[in-house]
């Protein structure tokens, strides 16, 4: 396994989005679905996570509840609103263009 | 996202800023004690686990951060940094901020006040509906003289017009209330055609107003009461309609009450309908132009499509009509141009333009100022700047501080604008001010304090912030700030700002110098008369009791009698000289004159037989009109030096005969009258100087067929007026006890109030001037004092080297004179344009006026020399040790 990869600023919006359209979660936990997902591939490091969760709140894709976590804790659950929902579809579809285009070129040579 | 959707985003954030702070750190404790945990699951020790999480998580401090960002937070934060320390820098200079606040407060009052004038008189619209479509019409004869209306050319005209959706007939006269449970009274009516009514869209307060079933013959008789009159007469008593009162002697019921400030195009106090007109004012002919008119265009005409038709429609009368209507002319003009004449307008924008000056004037002290403290500022922002603040913070932060500056100052402003107003509403009241008028502080007045706060900061602001802007921080750091380095480049710019300043003072000094000037000539002028110790009033002798002309002069003639007989009363005269100008033909017999259009016009007044003893002047030649003089077969006249001067030239006038016809009121031939006597030139209409003194006719009442319903009196006495008045009431209500006597006043309060306009705006000009030339003293005091201080060093050394004074304050004064010359010429061009501008407004000033522009530049350049003079001697006293030293 070599370094986790940083992740391009925009990805990690889609990730975000992803993970918290299944179920409401709180920022912790959003950072250790992704690692284990990519199975350690993806590290998000707080510093960039943070910052994101708040500006898509603040874009009003996300809304946040306080409520008890697993541990009982009172913790900050994020969750999709609808918008946040179109924005996500939209931006899977741009992934999807994206990454097909890349594999593309890639395959071709 | 919306703007509008972020901004309000960011203000919610703002607001709820603790609860994110406190949120922000719950949150990301969470998020390490839960890395905490995970990491003693996977079999740390506690202190290594927590250890480990927090360097796996990095600064937390750069997350906060990073996440007050993300939600528009950090630029609120450095902003209301950069305000606090803006406030701070002006804290630090109390002098320099309370400078250039008051400069700038009196520069924003004095805009604001006069923009809430000028909001007021060309801006705010009537309350009526569409008023720009309301016109006022009137009949003009071949020289153009504006003679009013006659009902027959009204009904012409309404039934030919296309233009005109509808019309309506005014006429104006007294209104004699009584009835009532109160003491009879004179107020104003105003009969109307209902169309009147209904066409300005103004529903009344109270009742209904006029319709068009009160305007039929034989209906009953019906008035709508002016606001004022229901409230001083009737205490605004709400069942006032239905009442009956007696309007002019006849009973009529008042329908209602119009709300406050009814703009009205004639103000009244009751409206009635205007076929209620009592008979003795009606006037059918069509030489009876005695009514005013006005009408509503309709919709999408143009008031030159209603002009280019009436006076089409005119023309067609004037074929139709010779006798009456020849060469007759029809005028429609829009209702604001009637209510407002050309010269308030003109200077009501020559007053903004000079508040604009003084306004512009302080803005470049303030730059000044600010252009001082920059070169002495560089330092610290040049520290600033190597610290790590962006040169677009820097500038930023600048310009905030003269936000600041200029927003304190705007309040401030706004405070003296307030009073200001107030005083400008209370003060001109009474002066022909159309009612609906006020002058208050509105909306639109706020938007633009607001606009010219802003506007205000950037012209101060600009200058020194482009300065700033090139200022390179290694070559201020090198120096270690001992000296700045940029003083001169910023010299350019204060050098720039202070011609203008001097420019700009010359030419509002200049353009009141002309005002006061002219308000000079008028006072100083002579009227030709002794004008103290003179009392006017009024009788107004209802043509209802005295129907018939012969009752009318004989009443006139008996009051004239027996207010003589009164003690302590000098001379008493009845006279229709203060009511309005008269003005009729002269023909001289003997000399003919090839047609009626090209005879002299002359003033008309008819007097009682003391009229001159009352003015207190001697007939220079021949005799006074006497008792029997005006008798048939003893038609008599005196006439002015003036009249004698212009038509009689190396001739004697007396036992000539002339005579006086009127060409818009009849074509028939008056008798002749013989020239009896000459009185000295006394000016007519006594306030209005503006013109060279008119040739005038003095004639017997009784020679007067045209003579108005009201007689002015004219009462000089050298002994308390209280008790004189109550004499002269007492004896005009001996006579009829039903008369009032009113507008009591000496004649020199009535000439002052005539003299209102040009007193009052040029002490405005006055003030703003004299505002203007302590702003250019101080701006010039200030660079030149700021410039020694920059070169103490160098005056030190060239003292060591043996530099005298003199040469010293050469070469301080030398930068000051030659910024006054240039200010001097700029300024002189700005004045000689700005005087063709007033040019309607002076009396007997030209716009030219060497005296005046002479005045003013060595009013200028004297106060200049001493603002730089005393720097400059400063520089002479220095003392070369201590000089050098400080360097």
């Amino acid at each position: 396994m070599g370094k986790p990869q940083d992740l391009v600023q925009g990805t990690l919006d889609l990730l975000i989005l992803k993970i918290v359209s299944l179920e409401p979660k709180h920022g912790w936990a959003i950072a250790k679905r992704i690692q284990e997902i990519s199975r350690d591939v993806l590290l998000v490091q707080q510093g960039s996570l943070y910052p994101a969760l708040y500006r898509l709140e603040f874009q009003g894709w996300l809304t946040s509840e306080w409520r008890e976590s697993e541990t009982g804790r009172p913790a900050k659950f994020y969750a999709l609103t609808r918008a946040g929902r179109r924005q996500l579809d939209k931006e899977l579809a741009q992934w999807d263009r994206l990454s097909s285009a890349v594999n593309l070129v890639l395959k071709a040579t | 996202m919306h703007w509008i959707q972020a901004l309000t985003a960011r203000m919610r954030w703002l607001i709820r800023r603790e609860r994110l702070e406190r949120e922000m750190d719950a949150e990301l404790r969470f998020h390490l004690d839960r890395q905490t945990a995970e990491n003693i699951a996977n079999g740390h020790t506690l202190d290594g686990a927590r250890a480990s999480a927090r360097k796996s998580l990095g600064s937390v401090a750069h997350t906060k951060d990073a996440c007050r960002d993300s939600v528009g937070l950090r630029l609120m934060d450095e902003l209301h940094q950069d305000v606090r320390y803006a406030y701070r820098q002006l804290r630090e200079s109390p002098g320099f901020a309370l400078a250039a606040m008051m400069a700038l407060a009196l520069g924003i009052a004095a805009n604001a006040a006069i923009f809430t004038i000028v909001d007021a008189v060309l801006l705010r619209s009537m309350p009526v509906e569409h008023p720009e479509q309301i016109v006022w019409l009137d009949t003009t004869d071949a020289r153009g003289r504006v003679l009013g209306v006659s009902r027959p050319d009204f009904e012409d005209w309404r039934r030919a017009t296309r233009t005109l959706s509808s019309m309506a007939l005014v006429w104006q006269g007294p209104l004699d209330v009584s009835g009532d449970d109160r003491l009879p009274d004179r107020y104003v009516s105003g009969y109307v055609s209902p169309a009147g009514f209904s066409m300005l869209g103004a529903p009344p307060a109270l009742g209904r107003g006029l319709r068009d079933d009160d305007d039929r013959p034989g209906a009953p008789l019906v008035a709508v009461l002016s606001h004022s009159l229901w409230k001083s007469r009737y205490a605004s008593d709400p069942a006032i309609v239905g009442r009956t009162v007696h309007l002019n002697t006849r009973v009529t019921t008042i329908v209602g009450v119009m709300p406050e400030g009814f703009p009205f195009p004639l103000s009244a106090d009751a409206w009635m309908s205007i076929s209620s007109l009592p008979p003795a004012f009606l006037q059918r002919g069509r030489q009876a132009r005695f009514y005013s008119a006005y009408g509503r265009l309709a919709e999408g005409v143009m008031v030159e499509q209603g002009r280019t038709e009436l006076s089409t429609i005119a023309a067609q009368l004037g074929r139709q009509y010779p006798d009456s209507n020849k060469d007759m002319s029809a005028t429609v003009t829009p209702l604001v141009d009637h209510l407002i004449g050309r010269d308030t307008r003109t200077i009501v924008w020559a007053l903004m333009g000079a508040v604009a000056f003084v306004l512009l004037i302080a803005c470049a002290n303030v730059a000044n100022l600010l252009l001082a403290r920059a070169a002495h500022r560089s330092r610290e922002i040049a520290v600033r700047v190597s610290l790590g603040a962006t040169r677009g913070r820097v500038v930023r932060q600048l310009l905030l501080e003269n936000l600041l500056l200029a927003s304190v100052s705007g309040l401030i402003g706004f405070a003296i604008a307030v009073v200001a107003v107030r005083w400008c509403d209370a003060n001109m009241q009474d002066i022909g001010r159309p009612s609906w008028m006020a002058f208050t502080i509105d909306a639109r007045v706020v938007a633009f304090l607001v606009l010219v706060c802003g506007m205000t900061a950037l012209l101060f602001g600009l200058a020194p912030a482009l300065y700033i802007s090139k200022t390179k921080v290694s070559d201020v750091l090198k120096e270690g700030g001992r000296s700045a380095s940029g003083w001169p480049r910023a010299r350019r710019w204060t050098t720039a700002l202070v011609v203008a300043e001097l420019a700009l003072t010359l030419v509002l000094l200049s353009g009141a110098g002309f005002m006061m000037r002219s308000f000079l000539n008028l006072y100083r002028m002579d009227i030709g008369m002794d004008t103290s110790h003179l009392l006017t009033m009024r009788v107004l002798v209802p043509a209802i009791k005295y129907p018939k002309f012969e009752d009318l002069i004989g009443f006139i003639r008996r009051l004239d009698e027996r207010l003589s007989g009164i003690r302590d009363v000098e001379a008493v005269a009845t006279t229709t000289a203060l009511a309005g100008v008269d003005q009729r033909q002269l023909s001289i017999e003997g000399r003919v004159v090839p047609d009626r259009e090209r005879l002299p016009t002359v003033l008309m007044f008819s007097v009682g037989p003391r009229y001159f003893d009352a003015l207190g002047v001697h007939v220079i030649r021949g005799r006074a009109l006497g008792d029997r003089d005006g008798d048939p077969g003893h038609e008599v006249i005196v006439i002015n030096q003036r009249l004698a001067d212009l038509y009689f030239p190396g001739q004697d006038p007396i036992g000539q005969r002339v005579r006086l016809s009127d060409d818009t009121l009849s074509t028939a031939q008056s008798p002749w009258t013989t020239v009896v006597g000459i009185a000295p030139t006394v000016r007519y209409p006594m306030g209005q100087l503006t013109t060279e003194p008119h040739p005038v006719v003095y004639i017997p009442h009784v020679q007067n067929r045209t003579h108005r319903y009201g007689s002015w009196i004219l009462v000089r006495s050298h002994a308390d007026w209280a008790p004189v008045v109550e004499q002269l009431r007492r004896e005009v209500s001996a006579m009829d006890s039903d008369l009032p006597v009113a507008d009591i006043r000496t004649l020199d309060d009535v000439l002052a109030d005539q003299r209102w306009a040009p007193r009052v705006f040029g002490t405005m000009f006055a003030i703003f001037a004299g505002i203007a030339l302590v702003l250019a003293a101080v701006g010039l005091y200030g660079v030149t004092a700021y410039g020694v201080a920059q070169r103490t060093g160098e005056i030190g050394v060239r003292v060591a080297l043996g530099a005298t004074p003199r040469d010293i304050v050469w070469l301080i004064g030398r930068r000051a004179a030659g910024q006054l010359l240039i200010g001097l010429a700029l300024g002189l061009c700005g004045a000689l344009f700005v005087g063709r501008l007033l040019k309607t407004m002076l009396v007997q000033t030209e716009p030219t006026d060497p005296v005046t522009l002479t005045a003013i530049a060595t009013i200028l350049v004297l106060v200049a020399a001493v603002a730089s003079f005393w720097p400059a001697s400063r520089a002479m006293r220095l003392d070369p040790a201590a000089a050098l030293r400080n360097e």
